[in-house]
């Protein structure tokens, strides 16, 4: 008996052994792999095309990721010479597993980046610095505006050229406020008429005996929102130095907002944005009906319509504070490539950043996934071809462009603490009340400027 | 009969010992020296660590949210422990004997645990205990009004409780082999003296069991100290609302991985090990006096 | 006589139903898993309206061109490696804690206790380090090779408490025999310790399956993914989730577990040739 299972084991670990033999095969090693004599000025064009193999990671779900595969065969198909080995992982698992490799000095050479996080590889040097790579055509930024080209500079010095454009909207159930009777806000309204709307709202849904259901959502806690309130005030979150930007007025104001929301019951109870704060887009409080807006990066406008499909959804500007200034500015996904890889890779890297970014056959697939094209003319070449949310999306994107706008201060290392020291530590204790809004905001100004100091090099 | 004295063959443990010793040279302990070294370094994964001597350890006692995270470890091995070994106990004595079925029966119990760290079980648990769950539908049908018991700081720890509870099968897995490990001669020799099936539980199948149940508690227990997978994924990595769900571990995997504060994580690792340590041995110390190893 | 049926009757009866208490959340996931993917969240009903296959053809395809048929090979693979590696080395550990004695045996039985309260995220880093010096990253070795050398206390600590049970006396006849202690450790400690063995076995295969850290630090081509690792693509928060194919996926990937666990089984069930002294 015993040795009937033995058997039958050794012939199971036999077969997988062939099977993962096989499977091997396909995996290229990367580590230790570089071309002789290689030169040290970027993007020094060689003329007989060696092979050469990077490693692209890219975040997103299972659809992206056929997505972005098959962009990358486009290249393939274009630049034989050039292997792409790709590495796709999903959101929740990428900053882990790209400080994991970064540290283990195994970066992939070409990367998603993103503004939040950029500082913190910025800072490590493990970013590889495309200015070299401009000046010398390998990356053709002429079709870009100044903007776009500028959300990827930090201290001067060109790191991570974005995908998109794309900007945050307050996404707005149309249909909602028609069964709440509230009017339709104006693309320029403000904060004040966000609390009228939401009283309104309260009331109409009491007498129809809705009392789960709120006009908007609780964002106490949400940073992002939190940076248009500051930037409505005239200054960014963080100042070029790398110090803290907001004021604790401004906090407190804005915590004193929600607080009186919540109080009023026009937006739902902490326990209930608890529960949904790490819920995923189509199970959110606004996809379920249970709010009616919502803010929103506007190249999301397509998901949340598959979501919802039954209902008008408009996009609005963030609200700003009476006579208040402009808060919007342009963000987006970007993509970058690693410091520590030898020279020809990084080569191949921008070849493929600059693909992306700038060939008509990627955008034939890529459309607006992360949001309009950075690339002016790919902007006008795709308009053409989009279905309808996306041309909603272009369009909310251009409006906004054309707004007069602060600069945008880039996040220093060691944002990513002061993110969470808003959202979690200290936002939670507000929206439950255990502190009060200004204490709250006097803690978050002592323990986010000690943070920041912790992290200056 | 000549008496012959336990083993003295020390050439043949070395040798079976090898692999152990290798193994534990290159993975356990270069690492662990490493990770020692870099609690007394600041270390933030991409640059050089720096040296900074004890300052990790002094900053950890003025953690507030350190000490926060002690108390919701402690409270949640306080209680998941001994539900844990207990039900599983009292589910393997159920399940021990061939009764039909029994087989399915025991998969079925043992199933919960199979589902460590999956992403489904955050939304199950989710769908479970929240203010719409099925727990307060029931509530609902006695008429009580139940919470949101998983968003609500005072109560969110108790549905990770559960969920540890919930899965006990591991430990019932262990219990159903030593249980069969008792010989049936030690039954039949207790039938003859006409002792009743009480008498036999707790002469014969409980003093018996205890080697396995000492186990059972070490493990749990350390196992328990180091929960990281449930908070993580029913918190999304946050350990909220408040920070109730925030276990040691979680948040020495935020400092490590999200605050880039290596050296401090390092110095909060070698902390836990230290109270593991200490728990372990005074575990040990109080085991001989009541686990009965039949030599 | 029908007070013993019905109280048999009602044994089962409590069996099953908190049986079925325990389950309730995986039935659910298992009904929604037939459901259309619309339904699964708004659907008021626990079973599906109409139930579909809809989300198995669609998981079945898995993640970035690979199908999930592969995946599944992989955590096999995985799991067997690291199933031999624990019993051998395991148990050869074992026994020398258990049944010789040497100098520092209560030091390095202690150590191995030791290794087990360290968390794990501390040795991860260093270990990365270590083992992408071996340009082991990207491959299994980090996962399986470990295995082959009793690293996990765990099991060494499980064989050790079952292998004392094992009755010194009973070893005596041999070694007056003239035994080694390699003849005793394959021909009886093995064979009298084939319930613990099996448990080892076991607990390898669910730890192997369900673990994702690990995999996911050191496994980037997604054709070397494991099950766990592959699931947790279908869902992210950055655009539209596939929870009918992370249902669907899920279930059936918690079959081989719970067939694997009834199968052995029945190990636990036929026991040992003999437990003690016996005739």
């Amino acid at each position: 008996m015993r040795t009937k299972k033995l058997q039958l084991l050794a012939m199971f670990f036999l077969a997988a052994t062939v099977v993962f033999a096989n499977g091997k095969q396909d995996t290229v090693d990367q580590t230790g792999k570089t071309t002789p004599a290689a030169t040290s000025t970027p993007g020094a064009t060689t003329t007989k095309a060696e092979p050469v193999s990077i490693r692209v990671v890219w975040w997103g779900d299972a659809k992206r990721h056929e997505l972005y595969n098959k962009i990358c065969d486009a290249f393939t198909a274009a630049n034989p010479t050039i292997t792409l080995v790709r590495e796709p992982i999903s959101w929740a698992d990428y900053w882990d597993k790209l400080s994991v490799q970064t540290a283990g000095g195994t970066a992939p050479d070409f990367m998603g980046m993103h503004p939040q996080y950029a500082n913190d590889y910025v800072a490590r040097k493990s970013l590889e610095p495309l200015d070299g790579y401009v000046k010398d055509g390998t990356l053709n930024l002429s079709q870009f505006s100044k903007s776009a080209i500028d959300s990827g500079v930090f201290a001067g010095v060109n790191f991570m050229v974005p995908m998109g454009i794309t900007s945050q909207a307050f996404l707005v159930n149309k249909t909602f406020l028609t069964d709440v009777k509230v009017a339709m806000p104006t693309f320029d309204w403000t904060y004040a008429d966000l609390k009228t709307a939401a009283a309104a709202a309260r009331v109409a849904l009491d007498s129809a005996g809705k009392k789960d259901t709120w006009l908007i959502n609780d964002n106490t806690t949400n940073y992002t929102l939190f940076r248009y309130w500051v930037r409505s005030a005239g200054h960014d979150l963080y100042k070029p130095d790398g110090t803290l930007g907001f004021t604790e007025e401004d906090l407190t104001t804005w915590f004193t907002y929600w607080k009186s929301l919540r109080d009023a019951k026009l937006v739902p109870d902490a326990a209930t944005t608890i529960e949904y704060k790490t819920a995923t887009l189509e199970m959110n409080t606004f996809a379920k009906g249970m709010t009616g807006i919502i803010n929103i990066p506007v190249n999301q406008y397509g998901l949340y319509k598959a979501a919802l499909p039954n209902a008008e959804l408009v996009a609005l500007r963030n609200p700003s504070k009476a006579a208040g200034k402009i808060g919007e500015f342009l963000e987006g996904a970007h993509f970058a490539v690693s410091a520590s890889s030898p020279a020809n890779k990084k080569v191949a890297a921008v070849k493929l950043l600059n693909f992306w970014v700038n060939n008509e056959k990627s955008y034939d697939l890529f459309k607006l996934d992360q949001g309009v094209p950075a690339n002016a003319k790919m902007a006008t070449y795709i308009t053409p071809t989009l279905n309808d949310n996306q041309k909603i999306i272009l369009d909310f994107v251009s409006k906004v462009s054309k707004l007069t706008m602060i600069p945008a201060v880039y996040a220093p290392a060691g944002a990513t603490e002061v993110d969470s020291l808003f959202r979690v530590n200290v936002g939670e204790k507000v929206l439950f009340g255990t502190l009060t809004p200004e204490a709250a905001a006097k803690q978050i100004m002592t323990e986010g400027a000690a943070i920041l100091l912790k992290n200056k090099k | 009969m000549r008496k012959i004295s336990r083993l003295n063959r020390p050439y043949e443990a070395y040798l079976f010992l090898t692999p152990w010793i290798l193994g534990f040279l290159c993975f356990t302990l270069i690492p662990m020296l490493m990770s020692l070294y870099f609690s007394f370094t600041k270390y933030d994964l991409f640059t050089a660590p720096r040296f900074i001597g004890f300052e990790n350890f002094l900053t950890m006692a003025m953690d507030v949210r350190l000490i926060k995270s002690l108390k919701v470890t402690g409270t949640y091995v306080a209680l998941t422990v001994p539900f844990q070994v207990m039900f599983a106990l009292l589910v393997a004595l159920v399940l021990k004997k061939n009764i039909t079925g029994v087989r399915i029966y025991r998969a079925i119990y043992y199933l919960p645990s199979l589902f460590g760290g999956s992403v489904a079980i955050a939304i199950l648990w989710r769908r479970l205990l929240n203010k719409q769950g099925v727990v307060n539908k029931i509530l609902e049908l006695f008429g009580f009004e139940g919470l949101n018991w998983i968003a609500t700081p005072s109560t969110a720890l108790y549905t990770l409780v559960l969920l540890g509870v919930w899965q006990f099968g591991a430990s019932m897995v262990i219990f159903l082999g030593g249980l069969k490990q008792i010989s049936q001669d030690y039954y039949e020799a207790a039938e003859i003296e006409g002792a009743n099936k009480r008498k036999q539980f707790f002469h014969i199948t409980l003093p018996l069991l205890t080697p396995m149940v000492f186990f059972s508690l070490v493990m749990t227990i350390i196992n328990a100290f180091q929960s990281f997978t449930s908070a993580y994924i029913i918190s999304g990595g946050t350990g909220s609302p408040i920070d109730s769900t925030l276990f040691y571990t979680l948040y020495l995997y935020i400092k490590g991985f999200q605050h880039f504060s290596m050296g401090y994580a390092s110095a909060m690792a070698w902390g836990l090990l230290v109270i593991i340590a200490l728990i372990t041995g005074i575990m040990f110390l109080i085991g001989k006096y009541w686990v009965y190893y039949d030599e | 006589m029908y007070i013993e049926k019905w109280k048999v009757g009602v044994k089962h009866f409590l069996i099953i139903l908190f049986g079925l208490m325990m389950l309730y959340p995986l039935l659910w996931m298992l009904s929604a898993s037939f459901k259309p993917e619309n339904e699964i969240f708004t659907g008021l009903s626990f079973l599906p309206t109409v139930p579909t296959l809809g989300n198995y053809v669609n998981g079945w395809k898995g993640v970035s061109g690979v199908i999930f048929g592969r995946f599944f090979l992989n955590s096999l693979f995985i799991a067997i490696a690291c199933i031999i590696g624990n019993v051998i080395s395991c148990s050869m550990a074992a026994y020398a804690f258990a049944k010789l004695n040497f100098k520092l045996k209560k030091i390095m039985f202690a150590t191995m206790m030791v290794t087990l309260m360290l968390p794990f995220h501390v040795r991860l880093i260093p270990q990365y380090i270590v083992f992408n010096k071996l340009g082991w990253i990207n491959t299994y070795f980090p996962l399986i090779l470990p295995r082959y050398f009793a690293i996990e206390g765990f099991f060494v600590f499980l064989l050790v408490q079952f292998m004392r049970t094992i009755s010194n006396e009973m070893l005596e006849a041999p070694r007056i025999d003239g035994c080694g202690s390699f003849r005793i450790y394959i021909s009886f400690i093995l064979p009298l310790s084939t319930p613990a063995l099996v448990t080892v076995a076991i607990f390898t295969f669910i730890w192997t399956w369900n673990d994702f850290f690990s995999q996911m630090i050191y496994l980037s081509d997604p054709i070397t993914f494991t099950v766990s690792l592959a699931l947790r693509n279908f869902i992210d928060s950055t655009g539209n989730s596939s929870w009918g194919s992370l249902f669907s996926m899920s279930c059936l990937s918690l079959a081989p577990l719970f067939i694997v666990f009834i199968v052995f089984q029945r190990y636990l069930i036929e026991g040992i040739t003999s437990g003690s002294l016996k005739g």
